[in-house]
C-alpha cells in the first residue's frame, strides 16, 4: 500500500500526468476514426516514450491503451463503423440507438460502462493477478480449443434471423484462415502460388474493411440523404440511477468474461466484446429487443472490451507474457527503458508495477470525466460531416491505418477485397459478425486442435477429462441447447412470406 | 434476389472447394495427428457442404431473402460502382504512385462525383478542403511517424 501511495504521488509530481492524460486523448482519437486501432496508437507512440522517463512513458501508453479501446465507441455509435475491434458490438445496440435519436444515451452509457469495465479490471489486477496468472499457465492446447469452441457459439447467437447463414458466414471465415502459411510449420498452403496470399489475410485488415469499407459503401446507396445520421440533441448522457441497478449483473458479468479472455494470451480482447453482448443476450429476459437499440448491448460490449485491458496486463506482471497485441507493445515500450517483464517483474519492479496500476485507474476515470464533459459533444460534431466528405475521409484513413498494422501493401489489397466481400454480403444479407469472429479465431482454433490432437495421439477424451476444457464444453452445451430449441419453435411458428425476382 | 443468393453460394462453393483441394498439398510437419492439408481439406469441404446445404434449404423450403414487403432495388449502383474502380485505382496509387499525390486526387474526385453541388464554386471549396487536409495529413503522419509505402512521389 505504501508503495502503491509513493507511486501516485510520483505520478501527480511532475510531468507523467499530463502525458497520461494527452496519452488518453490521442488514444480516443485513434480509437474514433475507423480504420486507425488502439494497437495502432500504442505502436505510434513507443518511440515518443524514448526520452521520457519509465514512469511518465508507461502511465501515457496506458493513457493511450485505455482511451484507444473506449475511444471506438463514438464512431460505432455514429457512424455504424466500429473505430476498433472492440467496438464492433457496439454498433449492434449503438448505432439504432443513435437512429432513434437517442445517441446520447448511447454515447453516455457507453463511456460509463467503458470506466465500470476498467474499475473492476483493475481491481482484478490488483487482486488477483497471481491467482490469474497461474489459471493462464494451466491452459494448454485442449483448454484452449474447448475455450476457442465456446467462442464459436456465439456465431449462432449473432447470426441475426437466419442461423444457417450465419453458418455459412462463418465456415467462410474459417476457410480464408486456411489461405497463408501453415500456422505450426510455416509452410505455404492454399496460396495458388500467388505472393500476395502468401501471409493469409491479417485480422485487422480484413474487419477494417468488412466492416468499414462496406459501410462506406452501404452509405454511398443512400448518398442523397446528406448525413448518416439526422440532427439530433445529444441529451440524456448519464445513466439514470434505474438503468445503472439494471446495469449491475451486465457490468459484473460482462467484466468478469472481459477479465478471463484478457489474460488469456491469444485469443485476442477483441473477441471479449462478442462474448459479453452474447451473454447479455442469451441472459435478457426480451432478447428479441437486441438489434433494435437495447442499452444493456452497449453496457455489456463496452464493459466487456474495457476490462480486457485489465485482464491483459495480468499475464504481463504476472509472468511477463502479453495478453494481446498492445500489451506486447507495452513490454516493447518497457523494455526500451530496460525493464524486461518476467515472473520477478513484481519483486523486481514495484515501482513499475504499482506505476501500470495507478496509471490504469487514473486513465479510466480521465477518459469517463473528458468523454463525459467534452468528448462527447465534440466527437460527434466532428465525425458528423456531410457524406460526401465523410466516406471518402473514412476509406482514405482506413487504408492508411491498415498499411500501418504490418507495414505490408498486401493488407491494403485484404481490405479492399474483404470491404467488397462484405459489401456483397449485406447485399445477400448474410450477416458479417459470424465471419468477423471466425477470422479472429480461426487460426487459433486450428492450432490449438492440431496441437491437442498431437499430444494426446488423436484422442478427444481429454477435453471432457480436463477440469477447464470440460468447463468450456460444458458452458458450449448449455448456450447451444436452449438456442437450437427456441429456433426450432420459432421456425415451427414463422409464416415466410417470399417475393422472387 | 433468391436466383442472386444461389449464384452467390455457388460462388462459394467453387472457392471453399478449391482451397480445400489446394491445402491438400501443404507439407506435413513431424509425426502430428492431423496435418495442415488434412484440415484444410476437411474444413474447406464442409464449407462446401453448408454453402450446398443452404441452396438445398433455399430450393426447397423457399427460403430466401426475405423483402417484407419493401422495394428492393440497388440505389447509387451507378455510383457504387465507380467508387469501387476508384478504389481500387487508389489502393493501386497508394503503392505505386505515392499516398499523398493519390489521396489528393482520389479525395477531389471523390468529392465532386458524390457532392450533388458541381458548380465551379463548390470544385473551388473541394480543392481547398482537399489541399488543406492533404497537407494536414502529411504534417500529422510526420509527428506521429506513421509509415507508408516507398514510392516515386509523396
Amino acid at each position: 500500500m505504501t508503495a502503491m501511495l509513493m507511486s501516485l504521488q510520483a505520478l501527480f509530481m511532475g510531468p507523467s500526468l499530463l502525458y497520461m492524460m494527452l496519452g488518453v486523448i490521442l488514444g480516443l482519437i485513434f480509437g474514433a476514426v475507423p480504420g486507425l486501432t488502439a494497437t495502432l496508437a500504442v505502436v505510434v507512440l513507443v518511440p515518443l516514450t524514448y526520452s521520457l522517463d519509465p514512469t511518465t512513458g508507461i502511465a501515457m501508453l496506458i493513457g493511450t491503451y485505455v482511451g484507444g479501446v473506449s475511444g471506438g465507441l463514438v464512431s460505432a455509435i455514429m457512424l455504424n463503423m466500429p473505430g476498433t475491434p472492440a467496438s464492433v458490438a457496439t454498433t449492434f445496440e449503438g448505432y439504432p440507438l443513435a437512429q432513434q435519436g437517442k445517441a446520447g444515451k448511447a454515447l453516455g452509457t457507453a463511456v460509463i460502462s467503458s470506466f465500470v469495465g476498467t474499475f473492476l479490471g483493475w481491481v482484478c489486477l490488483v487482486f488477483l493477478s497471481p491467482l490469474l496468472g497461474k489459471v493462464a499457465l494451466a491452459f494448454g492446447p485442449f483448454e484452449y480449443t474447448a475455450a476457442l469452441l465456446f467462442g464459436f457459439t456465439a456465431v449462432v447467437t449473432l447470426a441475426g434471423d437466419s442461423v444457417f447463414k450465419g453458418i455459412v458466414s462463418a465456415m467462410l471465415g474459417l476457410t480464408l484462415c486456411l489461405i497463408g502459411r501453415d500456422i505450426n510449420s510455416g509452410a505455404a498452403r492454399a496460396t495458388f502460388d500467388i505472393d500476395a496470399l502468401s501471409n493469409g489475410f491479417a485480422f485487422i485488415p480484413a474487419l477494417i474493411g468488412l466492416l468499414v469499407i462496406s459501410e462506406v459503401f452501404s452509405q454511398i446507396k443512400t448518398i442523397g440523404e446528406r448525413y448518416i445520421l439526422p440532427k439530433q440533441k445529444l441529451d440524456h448522457i448519464l445513466m439514470t440511477a434505474q438503468e445503472f441497478k439494471e446495469s449491475i449483473t451486465n457490468f459484473i458479468r460482462s467484466s468478469l468474461i472481459g477479465v478471463g479472455i484478457g489474460i488469456l494470451p491469444g485469443i485476442g480482447g477483441s473477441f471479449a466484446n462478442f462474448v459479453c453482448y452474447d451473454q447479455a443476450k442469451k441472459a435478457s429476459k426480451n432478447p428479441e429487443s437486441f438489434g433494435k437499440g437495447n442499452l444493456q448491448g452497449i453496457v455489456a460490449s463496452e464493459t466487456g472490451n474495457n476490462a480486457t485491458i485489465g485482464g491483459a496486463l495480468i499475464p504481463l506482471v504476472a509472468l511477463g507474457i502479453p495478453g494481446d497485441t498492445v500489451t506486447a507493445a507495452l513490454i516493447g515500450g518497457l523494455m526500451i527503458k530496460g525493464i524486461t517483464p518476467g515472473p520477478m517483474f513484481i519483486k523486481e519492479y514495484p515501482e513499475v508495477f504499482y506505476t501500470i496500476l495507478n496509471s490504469l485507474l487514473l486513465s479510466g476515470l480521465f477518459m469517463m470525466l473528458f468523454m463525459l464533459l467534452i468528448g462527447i459533444r465534440v466527437f460527434p460534431v466532428v465525425l458528423r460531416l456531410q457524406k460526401h466528405y465523410l466516406l471518402p475521409l473514412v476509406l482514405i484513413m482506413s487504408l492508411a491505418g491498415a498499411y500501418n498494422v504490418n507495414f505490408s501493401v498486401n493488407d491494403i489489397w485484404t481490405t479492399v477485397a474483404m470491404g467488397m466481400l462484405g459489401f456483397i454480403l449485406d447485399r445477400m444479407r448474410y450477416p458479417k459478425t459470424p465471419i468477423v469472429i471466425t477470422l479472429l479465431l480461426g487460426r487459433g482454433f486450428e492450432s490449438q486442435l492440431r496441437r491437442a490432437m498431437a499430444f494426446s495421439g488423436g484422442s478427444i477424451l481429454p477435453l471432457f477429462t480436463r477440469p477447464y476444457a470440460l468447463l468450456f464444453i460444458l458452458l458450449s452445451l448449455m448456450t447451444l441447447i436452449p438456442l437450437i430449441f427456441r429456433a426450432y419453435r420459432k421456425s415451427k411458428s414463422i409464416k415466410v412470406d417470399t417475393q422472387g425476382y | 434476389m433468391k436466383k442472386y443468393e444461389n449464384i452467390f453460394l455457388l460462388g462459394l462453393i467453387c472457392i471453399c472447394t478449391a482451397i480445400g483441394l489446394a491445402s491438400r498439398s501443404a507439407p506435413s510437419f513431424g509425426h502430428e495427428t492431423i496435418t495442415a492439408g488434412q484440415y484444410g481439406l476437411v474444413m474447406g469441404l464442409l464449407a462446401a457442404v453448408v454453402c450446398a446445404g443452404k441452396i438445398a434449404a433455399n430450393i426447397i423450403f423457399k427460403e430466401g431473402t426475405y423483402n417484407y414487403g419493401e422495394k428492393s432495388e440497388i440505389k447509387g449502383q451507378k455510383l457504387i460502382a465507380i467508387q469501387a474502380v476508384m478504389m481500387f485505382l487508389y489502393a493501386w496509387g497508394i503503392i505505386k504512385v505515392g499516398y499523398f499525390t493519390v489521396t489528393f486526387v482520389y479525395l477531389m474526385v471523390s468529392l465532386v462525383i458524390l457532392s450533388d453541388s458541381k458548380g465551379w464554386k463548390n470544385i473551388l471549396k473541394y480543392f481547398v478542403f482537399t489541399t488543406c487536409f492533404t497537407v494536414g495529413l502529411n504534417f500529422v503522419f510526420k509527428i506521429f511517424n506513421v509509415f507508408l509505402p516507398k514510392t516515386p512521389l509523396i
